[in-house]
Order: structure tokens, then sequence, then C-alpha cells
């Protein structure tokens, strides 16, 4: 199966990782595998874009991140949604299912 | 894993976000190291597996790119401009501290302030220099180049504010202050908190900080491209009593202060133009300011009221050159001139028995107006002015060209070009002049005579003089050639040998001084260092010894003497005064003479001689104790002579009166004029090289 144009991914990244932290603090390894798992490996996050996205939206106020020790005594950056991230991927979730299935509405009957 | 591939790209990345602030660096750097810890403990390898790093690097993507991305997020600069602005803030700093320093003169105008004026502007140097350094390591704490810029640029502001008024300003240290504030603002735009800022942001923030610095003061004195343009350029106009202007472009060459300053000094006085002889002048207004690039002429238009209500709209030269001394001069600072009380000249006040009655302006067209404006020192007359009989039309050489000018239609009409001398017919309706001719092989200048008929327009050469000076008389028109007098008759027919007169020629070409007796019979003329009269054909020749220096022996030339054609009649001991102007009018009736002469220096006195038709001295008068004299007109029925003296290395009007033998100094103060006497010899045309014409009663005691 070809792979999916990486605009597309790009456009819907910001709601993919709101939807994601609503399930719970995440670090930035773990929302790859996550992602990879959850879209049966369609959806391939490059690490490349991850953590600027990452980083934009903690910016931006609608996560936060915090360190946090592993087992074996090293660190690593969890991302939390914040109370404006919760409302915002409410909001985004809401609106992406609007235009998918605008976009489907179109595909269905074009 | 110092040497590992892992740890060369974090290296590689940290590189490119070092105008980010450290934490924020080291926060990345942390994160991305978790996420290599993090991958192999899922997949259960060695982190330290230099082929697994190479796989988790492929998977972040190329260290630029990624660095890029998180830059762009964290608000981070292109490196390069990053680097400028370092360099700009370092320098700039570094120029404050050095600038500061060149500001000593401070302390010389303001004592103690000006002392602690110059340590703040070292100390302002120092913050920038200071904000670099520690921006190298914590880029938000760079704000301290935004404090030293700020207090450059007010001390830099200052510097060129006061700058005009006080003895301290130095346009180096001002510009180089001013280009220090610059160069750290320039580098305080990188700070994260504006790089950080949208595009759109950034644009606007851009197009409002350049029009702040090209058009709106103080900010616009800071180096910028609008008003490095008009420097180059010049022309620049503005209103100086408003914060509209591009200060840069006027630093070291706004004349607004200066001009103020001669203005204040002239409210409430009367005098010539721009004052009003009869109204003093209450208040002005500068209005706008244009300057040159040149670094020639600049010019301040002031709106000048009177205490009657009139205004008029007034343009004020000025010339700035030089740094030390600086040497500044208006056009209206002859104005300010201290009217002294000079030895020998008895003040023509109220009750005096010579005067000059109520001072009139004379209406005159604003385009011929503009003929009688001279260049910013306004100290060069019109050459030769002469009347027509009918009073009406004046003629004038300036610049070289033979001018016409109807008094009261305020017609001017240019006649010739490169004239050296002119003659008028009684009637004016003939003119003759003088035209240099380049000479020929090594020989000397000649000079073309040429007539005009005004009625006709028709003009025609009627001869050729070795000396530039032409004279009339009734009966025509009279020029020099070889010491042989010529004339033509005016309107028709050639010039006619008429006699040599002895020693005419013994002179350089410009000190031949000619004056023809009315009738056309008698002529008077400079023989070397005396006066000479003869008939027009040479014959009954008198000499009249004036007591300057002979001439040299034929052949024998003084070292530093004008060489000329014919053997020098210089003065053979240039230690001694001698002969240096000389001046002839003939009286009406042509019964006597009136003749100027002044000395080359201090030691020769400038006096007034009347002498006979016949050449018998009848009357010597002492004018004043130094300078120069110009040409004496016969005044009042010829009880008067009315000249203008040069006496204490000024200039001033007086009117002899040959009665008494007393001098009476017409000039007023606040005038610096000129004078000529109108064809009804009782009125004094006054004018000073300022736009217009006044004319003023010649009176004498017994006049009602």
């Amino acid at each position: 199966m070809a792979p999916i144009d990486r605009e597309l991914l790009k456009g819907s990244l910001e709601v993919v990782l709101l939807a994601l932290l609503e399930r719970g603090p995440m670090y930035g390894y773990q929302i790859v595998k996550e992602v990879r798992a959850l879209s049966d490996g369609v959806l391939d996050l490059k690490e490349g874009s991850l953590y600027p996205a990452l980083h934009r939206l903690e910016r931006q106020g609608l996560i936060e991140g915090f360190w946090q020790a592993r087992d074996d005594g090293a660190d690593r950056r969890y991302y939390r949604l914040t109370a404006q991230g919760m409302q915002a991927a409410r909001d985004k979730r809401a609106e992406w299912r609007r235009f998918t299935a605008a976009i489907e509405g179109v595909l269905r009957y074009a | 894993m110092p040497d590992s591939p892992f740890a060369r790209y974090l290296r590689q990345i940290d590189s490119r976000l070092r105008m980010l602030p450290l934490a924020q660096r080291e926060l990345i750097r942390r994160e991305l190291t978790a996420h290599l810890e993090d991958a192999a403990t899922e997949q259960q390898v060695d982190p330290a597996d230099t082929a697994f790093q190479a796989a988790v690097i492929r998977q972040l993507g190329p260290a630029p790119k990624l660095a890029a991305n998180l830059g762009a997020v964290h608000g981070a600069i292109p490196l390069l401009w990053w680097w400028m602005a370092q360099f700009a803030g370092a320098f700039g700093g570094g120029l404050g501290i050095f600038g500061g320093m060149f500001a000593v003169g401070l302390s010389q105008d303001f004592g103690l302030a000006g002392l602690l004026a110059i340590v703040l502007l070292i100390c302002a140097g120092a913050l920038g220099v200071h904000g670099v350094a520690l921006r190298e390591h914590q880029p938000t704490r760079g704000y301290t180049i935004v404090v030293g810029c700020g207090l450059v640029l007010t001390a830099g502001g200052a510097l060129i504010w006061h700058g005009p008024l006080a003895h301290s300003f130095d346009l180096l240290a001002g510009a180089m202050v001013l280009l220090s504030g610059s160069l750290m603002l320039l580098s305080a735009t990188t700070h994260p908190v504006i790089a950080r800022r949208r595009r759109a942001h950034k644009a606007l923030l851009a197009t409002v900080a350049l029009a702040l610095v090209s058009f709106v003061a103080p900010f616009s004195y800071l180096p910028n491209p609008l008003g490095m343009y008009y420097l180059v350029r010049g022309g620049y106009r503005f209103q100086p009593n408003t914060w509209l202007m591009n200060g840069f472009a006027t630093i070291g060459t706004n004349p607004a202060p200066l001009v103020a300053a001669r203005l204040d000094q002239l409210i409430g006085q009367t005098g010539l133009d721009p004052l009003d002889a009869n109204v003093s002048l209450q208040s002005y207004t500068l209005q706008q300011v244009i300057t040159d690039a040149g670094g020639g002429m600049n010019y301040v238009d002031a709106k000048l009221q009177y205490a009657n209500g009139r205004t008029q709209r007034y343009r004020i030269p000025i010339t700035q050159f030089g740094w030390q001394p600086r040497v500044e001069i208006t056009g209206i600072d002859r104005l300010l001139t201290e009217h002294r009380a000079l030895p020998g000249l008895v003040p023509a006040q109220y009750g005096a028995p010579v005067r000059l009655g109520r001072a009139t302006r004379l209406p005159l067209d604003s385009a011929a107006q503009q003929l009688f404006v001279d260049d910013v020192f306004a100290d060069a007359p019109l050459q030769q002015l002469e009347w027509a009989g009918n009073g009406r039309q004046l003629f004038f050489i300036k610049a070289a060209a033979l001018w016409s000018v109807d008094i009261r239609s305020g017609y001017a009409q240019r006649i010739a070009e490169g004239v050296h001398g002119f003659a008028l017919s009684a009637d004016a309706q003939s003119i003759a002049w003088t035209q240099s001719i380049p000479p020929q092989g090594g020989g000397a200048w000649q000079y073309r005579v040429i007539v005009r008929d005004q009625h006709s327009g028709t003009q025609r050469a009627i001869g050729e003089a070795d000396r530039p000076i032409i004279a009339s008389a009734a009966d025509g028109v009279y020029f020099l050639h070889d010491s042989v007098l010529w004339r033509a008759a005016w309107g028709t027919g050639p010039a006619e040998q008429l006699g040599q007169l002895p020693d005419a020629g013994a002179l350089y070409a410009d000190d031949v001084v000619l004056a023809l007796a009315p009738d056309g019979q008698r002529v008077a003329y400079r023989c070397g260092s005396d006066l000479c009269l003869a008939d027009t054909n040479g014959k009954n020749a008198v000499r009249i010894a004036l007591g300057f220096e002979a001439p040299a022996q034929p052949g024998v030339s003084p070292p530093d003497a004008p060489r000329g054609p014919q053997p020098t009649a210089g003065p053979a001991d240039f230690a001694q005064p001698h002969l240096a102007t000389l001046h002839l009018t003939w009286r009406a009736d042509g019964a006597q003479l009136a003749m100027t002469s002044a000395a080359t220096d201090t030691r020769g006195v400038p006096e007034l001689r009347i002498v006979s038709r016949a050449g018998v001295v009848v009357q010597q008068i002492q004018v004043a104790t130094d300078g120069s004299l110009e040409a004496p007109q016969w005044a009042a029925d010829n009880r008067l002579l009315v000249l203008t003296a040069y006496p204490a290395n000024g200039r001033r009007i007086v009117a002899v009166e040959l009665a008494s033998s007393a001098v009476f100094d017409l000039s007023q103060p606040h005038w610096d004029a000129f004078a000529s006497l109108m064809p009804d010899t009782r009125t004094l045309l006054l004018w000073n090289g300022r736009g217009g014409f006044w004319q003023a009663p010649l009176l004498e005691a017994h006049t009602p």
C-alpha cells in the first residue's frame, strides 16, 4: 500500500497529538509507538516533526511538559494536556469529524 | 558518549540554536537524549551502539532540518543574522565608549553635568558590550543592550540637539555615538522576544521602525537610509518646528537654531530689508529649512511679522563650514553689527545740519526685486549703478551682465553679458559698453566697444580699447587705446582719435580712471599715482600730485607686482602706502571735479578733493580716518557730495557739506545699505542686497 501523503499527516498532526494525550501523559518515543500501533502502522510519525510539534503546542499553552525519572534513573520528558488543551482537544476532534464527514460525503457521491 | 554519532548530532543542533536561551537548548538536548534511551530500552539494544544511534538519527531527521524546525518554534533567527547582530552590538558598544571620550567638550560647557553625561555615554557603551557578552550564554539577558542603546541614543541626541549652540559640539563624536546607538538597536532587534513574533508582526514592527527613523525626531537622528540619501543628494526640506523631520539629514547642517538666535536679536528693531525702516519687527516663525549636502548654502524661510501687522516670507541664506573653529554666517549677520560712532563722522540724527528723511519702500516687481538679492554676505553691490536722466530707468552691472530696470513697472531687461564697463547718453537712448577680447599670441587683453540704440534695439561695434573703462559726455562715448583718447558720437559715425593723454597708459588695465567733462572738452584721468587733467586733444595737461609713492622707473618691476603690457606703474617701495583707489565725478556744469582717493594701508587717509576745471585743488577734505572711498555724487545743487566710505573695516554712507567741510554719517543701525543719488540730486536710493529698494530724502538744516 502506498504511504500516506506527508502533507496530509502534517495537517492532522496537531489533532492526533491532542487526542492521544487525552488518554494521559506520554513521552516522545511513546507517542510515536502509540500512533503507529493505533493506526495499524499506517501513520508513522517522523520524530523530526514530532518534537517541534510538541514544543509548538507547549508554547501555545495546550500541553505542558515535565520531567520524570525512569526505572533506571534516567529522565524522560512527559507531556500532558492543560485545561486549555483539553478543551482544544475536544474542539479539534469535533472539527476533524466534521471535516472527514464532509470529505466522506463528497467522496461517496462523486 | 562524547564522540559518538549521537553526541555530534546533538552538538550540530545546539550550535544552530545558540541564539536561544541556554535552558531551552539544554531541554532540547536532554529530550533528544531521552528519546535515544527510550528507543534503546524498547529495542533492547545498547544506546552506545553506533549503528543504533545512526538509525535513531535517521528517524529524527537531519540536524539542520530538526534545528530549523525547533528554532522556528522558539523564535530563533538565522545563524548568520545572529552573528551579525552580535558583531553589531559589540562594535556599537565599543563605538559608544570611544565616541563618549570625544565628547569631552561637554564638561567645558556644562561642568559637572557634562562630565556625568560623558561617564553615562561610556557606561552605556559598556552596557552594550556587556549585553552582547551575556547573550552569548543567555540570550534573554541581552536586554542590557537595549538599555545601553537607549542611553547612547539619548546622549547622542543631546549632543546633536544642543550642539549648534554649545561649544562642545563635535560632529564626529555625535556621529559615532549615534552610529553606536543604531548598531546596538539593530543588535537588540534580534532578541528572542522580537524574533519569536509572527512574520506579519515583525514586518509591521520593521515598517514602524523605518517610518520612525525616517520621519520622526528624535528617532530620525539615527543613521537611516532616507537621511543618507538626502545627505548625499542634498536639497532636503523640512519644517524646523515639527517632529516630522529626518534628523540625520540635518546633522551638522541644520541652520534653524542659528537663524533663530540671530532673528531674536532683531526683534523690536527697525532697519532695511528684511527689517522695515519705520515699523519694528514683532515676531517671526521659521517655516522651512532647505539644506545642501554639498556644504554650500543652506536656507531658512522665515515668516516675519511687523508691528503694523504686515507679514512677509523671507528666505535667509546661511553658510556653515569648518569644525574648529566652526564658521557660521547668515544673510542677516550684517544687520546686527554694532553701529558705532566713528571719529570725524557726525551722526546725521534729527536736528543735524544734514540728515536723511523718512525712508519709504519703493514698490518693485518681485522678479526685478530678486535681481537685487546678493549672496549670503550681501556685500556684492551692484556695479556702476547709473540712472537715466528721466529718473525712471536704472542701469547696472551684476555678475558681468548689464541690466536695465524700469523703477516704476519693475520691468528688468538684460542687455548684454560679459560687460566690463558701460556709459549712457544723456537721454539714455544710447548705451555703450566694453567686452573683453582674449589676447592673441600672448598679447594683452583688448576690449570691444559696443553701442546699442535702445529705441531700435540695434547695436554696433565702434572700436577697440586697451582699457576696459569708457566714459560718456553729451557728444559721445570715449575710450582709450595706446594712451590715445578716442570718441564715437552717439548714434552714428565711427570712432575718431582725439589726442594722446600723458601717462594714461602707465597703469594696469583695471586701475584706469577716466572722466569726461559734460561738455566733452576736458578730461580727467588717473596718471600713475596722480591725477591729470587735459583737453580731450591732450593739450593743456595738468598733473596734480596726490602725495603717494611715485611709480617705479620703466622696466623695474617690484617683485610681487602684477605684470601688465606696460612698464610697471606700481610703487617702487611696497612698504610705503600707495594710491589704491581713485574716483572722479564732474559737476553737472563742468566747472569742478570731485575726486576721492584712498591709500593701500592705514597710513594714507581717504580724502575728497575738489578740483577746478583748470586743475587747481580748491578744497581738500579728509572723509574718514582710514578705509576706501567710492565715487562721489554731487547733491543738492552742488552743496553736498554723497559717497560711500569704508572706515574701521565697515561701510558708511556719508554726506560732505562743502561749505563747512563737515562729514555727516547718514547710515543707520540695521541698514547695511548702499546708496545712489537719484537724478533729482535730493533723494537717496538705498538697498542692502536683501531684496528691496528704499528711498529717503536728503535734508539740510534749511530744508523745511
